[in-house]
């Protein structure tokens, strides 16, 4: 080989290998502009995105549930700081017995020490809650124990909880929050959006140990906190109609009861009660039966008490007066149906106010015989029947008013007195407080104000009253509403002394709710009156559903009006006029 | 204004009549020496002066710095031991709050009250101040069941 043919050859290799080199070379730079590319040009916000996670901490500010309170301020709902606590079973499974007997000691009966051990022991997890829904107080109490006791794998978690202070007083009017924290029921549900307030959120740098970097870039949305909101409710007038109302449920064997106060000038609910009720705070108690709200839910037939708006409606027409004489048969046949009244008796010469008094069905029918079935139903319409009152809770029924053209002369008999005709116990209050107030109907209210976290305070609207029948016509059912609580009346037991207290009782035949028929034996009895009499400040309606058989409205639910309503003249120091009851003649 | 003009001219014609002596005798007495190179002046600006300013300033701007950030830090520590102070105090609050809330509800306060001894009244008696009138039967309240 040649020296000249030896070089050419290593030349060769030696360019083959520069190429090789410079392939390589290439192509990791090619490799680098590539994921340059993607990093800058393709994937770029993710990139950012991920950057400036790593550094910085998002949170979410909750925003504070606002209060709900009574007339006088007094917290009926309100929020404070709770925890939940949990832990890591892998670093808690040791010391189980010594964190649970830790928790035990701060939290007493409100755990279950074996079931604690069980969670903190809890196999291949690495997650468990301990205890749900704790005073912060408390927690704080657990984490320092622990701390002390130098034991670890025990974490909580923030959250805020809704506490009742009255417990069951009014639970059914302010309701009660779920899970999730939304109001279900009552005034927590009505004013869900104003009371939960806005969120806001922090976003700001850390350092790797976690901690705030001061002068860095931190964004923050202000929360801005739920509104208040003030009930017309006076929390001690309705403790004691809850305990007045529960001792006489529990006394009559009943199935439930409810009593509802109105202040017919205002038209504001100065109390709403019912029994069976549930606990909001303790969270106890909790089922249909006691979270449905019977004042505007539970429809059913009232029975006597409607012979008020009866004899309302012909009064207007000035069809009848106090002393309008009436002559009463034992008993009458109506479309084959034959009637009585709810005791034996000859015929009787009563007034309109004795039939009132004595709560006469077939008096009462004989009067609603002057009027048709069209005028009887626009008059009933008018008091609101077969409609929403208006009040601001949600879930109102309307209750059951049928189109009088289907009316046969049955019909139109017994929903003269309150038989064939189904209310709601606001749609009554509402009703007869139109009688009170001088023959003006209103909406009835149970919130007077709300005020936004910067102290603002807004009234909430009312609407205005309307004249639906005439002064003298109020006035005279007012007259004839006085005799029933005389000695000769159906409810004696309703007299507060040195007031003038109008009143009326009902005894209703109870309809199965199941199969829409009468039962037999079976009964709604009620209560409805207002005082004083002369100058009418606040009515107040009982109702006792399905009490024994010797429960009657004049018996059972007369009694318990009488103390709500002393109980509500006290307070707001109503003073008696000192006149006696008018004592208009019952018979003729 | 008529004056300044006749003051400037009377000073300038002073000026021109003083000069051209001076000069006369600097020319003369460069002509008597001989002309030579010297070697460039150099800047003599003094340096310590400068440095001495620049370390200062900087070291004044590093110290500040450190001492900024110290305290910045310690104020962020002593904000988050402010902030758990005011998170515990809220909870103390809370607490009190709720607890009083409780004592004070119509159930605790008439529990407490018949644990007095207190009864209800449920038949009060008024008196009316100007007629003197009282309405009702005064009546003790007895004993509740």
């Amino acid at each position: 080989m040649s020296a000249a043919s030896t070089r050419a050859l290593r030349a060769g290799i030696v360019r083959k290998r520069v190429r090789i080199s410079l392939a390589i070379v290439l192509t990791v730079f090619l490799a680098f502009g590539a994921r340059l590319l993607q990093i800058q040009g393709f994937d770029t916000s993710a990139y950012a995105a991920m950057a400036s996670d790593a550094g910085t901490r998002s949170t979410i500010v909750p925003a504070e549930r606002g209060e709900i309170l009574d007339r006088n301020g007094v917290a009926l709902a309100t929020s404070y700081n709770g925890i939940t606590l949990t832990a890591d079973p892998k670093l808690t499974a040791e010391n189980a017995p010594k964190i649970a007997g830790i928790l035990r000691e701060v939290l007493g009966s409100a755990i279950d020490y074996f079931d604690v051990i069980d969670q903190l022991r809890k196999p291949d997890s690495r997650f468990v809650y301990v205890v749900k829904d704790i005073p912060a107080w408390q927690a704080d109490q657990v984490m320092d124990g622990l701390d002390e006791a130098d034991l670890n794998g025990v974490f909580v978690q923030h959250e805020s909880l809704r506490s009742y202070p009255n417990g069951s007083v009014a639970a059914n009017l302010i309701g009660r929050l779920n899970a999730e924290g939304e109001g279900v029921g009552g005034l927590e549900q009505k004013y869900d959006d104003l009371l939960s307030g806005t969120d806001g959120s922090a976003t700001y740098s850390v350092s790797p140990t976690g901690e705030k970097i001061p002068l860095a870039d931190s964004q923050a949305t202000e929360m801005v906190p739920g509104s208040d909101v003030t009930t017309t409710i006076d929390s001690d007038l309705q403790w004691y109609a809850d305990d007045v109302l529960s001792q006489a449920v529990q006394g009559a064997g009943a199935d439930w009861g409810l009593a509802i106060t109105l202040d017919v000038q205002t038209c504001e609910i100065m109390q709403m009660s019912q029994v069976p009720t549930f606990d909001a705070d303790t969270k106890t108690d909790v089922s249909d039966a006691t979270t449905v709200s019977r004042g505007l839910q539970t429809v059913y037939e009232p029975g006597s008490v409607m012979k008020t708006i009866t004899m309302a409606a012909l009064a207007d027409q000035g069809k009848i007066t106090p002393t309008t004489p009436i002559r009463v048969p034992s008993e009458m046949t109506i479309d084959g149906f034959t009637i009585g009244d709810a005791w034996d008796h000859g015929v009787l010469q009563l007034t309109a106010a004795g039939v009132i008094a004595k709560s006469s069905n077939l008096g009462t029918i004989l009067a609603a015989q002057q009027m048709d079935d069209e005028t009887m139903h626009s008059y009933l319409s008018k008091f609101g029947f077969g409609q929403k009152t208006g009040v601001d809770l949600p879930g109102e029924s309307v209750g059951i008013l049928t189109d009088p053209a289907g009316w046969s002369k049955a019909n139109h008999a017994t929903i003269s007195f309150g038989q064939g005709i189904s209310v709601t116990a606001m749609q009554m209050v509402r009703a007869v407080g139109a009688i009170a107030n001088g023959g003006q109907i209103c909406d009835p209210t149970v919130v007077s104000s709300l005020t936004a976290a910067d102290g603002t305070s807004t009234a909430t609207a009312q609407d205005g009253s309307q004249q639906i029948i005439s002064q003298e016509a109020a006035k005279t059912v007012t007259t004839m509403m006085e005799a029933v609580v005389t000695e000769d009346g159906s409810a004696p037991a309703a007299q507060i002394p040195g007031y003038r207290v109008a009143g009326k009782t009902g005894t209703a035949w109870r309809v199965d709710p199941d199969t829409g028929r009468y039962v037999s034996g079976e009964h709604t009895v009620s209560f409805v009156g207002f005082a004083p009499a002369d100058a009418p400040r606040f009515l107040t309606y009982v109702v006792i559903d399905n009490p024994t058989a010797a429960a009657s409205g004049g018996g059972t639910a007369a009694p318990v009006f009488r103390d709500i309503m002393s109980m509500a003249l006290q307070r707001f120091g109503i003073v008696p006029t000192g006149a006696a009851n008018p004592g208009t003649p019952t018979t003729w | 204004m008529s004056a300044s003009p006749a003051r400037s001219t009377v000073r300038s014609s002073a000026r021109t009549s003083a000069a051209p002596t001076r000069d006369l005798s600097r020319a003369g007495a460069a002509r008597e020496r001989a002309l030579r190179i010297v070697a460039p002046a150099r800047a003599r600006a003094r340096r310590a002066p400068f440095v001495v300013v620049v370390v200062s300033i900087l070291s004044a701007g590093l110290v500040g710095l450190v001492v900024m950030s110290t305290a910045l830090q310690d104020q962020a520590f002593e904000l988050a031991r402010l902030q758990t102070q005011a998170q515990s105090l809220e909870v103390q609050q809370q607490q009190l709050e709720y607890e009083a809330d409780r004592l004070g509800n119509p159930a605790s306060l008439a529990a407490a009250a018949a644990a007095l001894g207190m009864v209800p009244n449920a038949t009060p008696v008024f008196l009316k101040p100007d007629t003197g009138e009282i309405i009702g039967v005064p009546t003790p309240a007895g004993t509740q069941p």
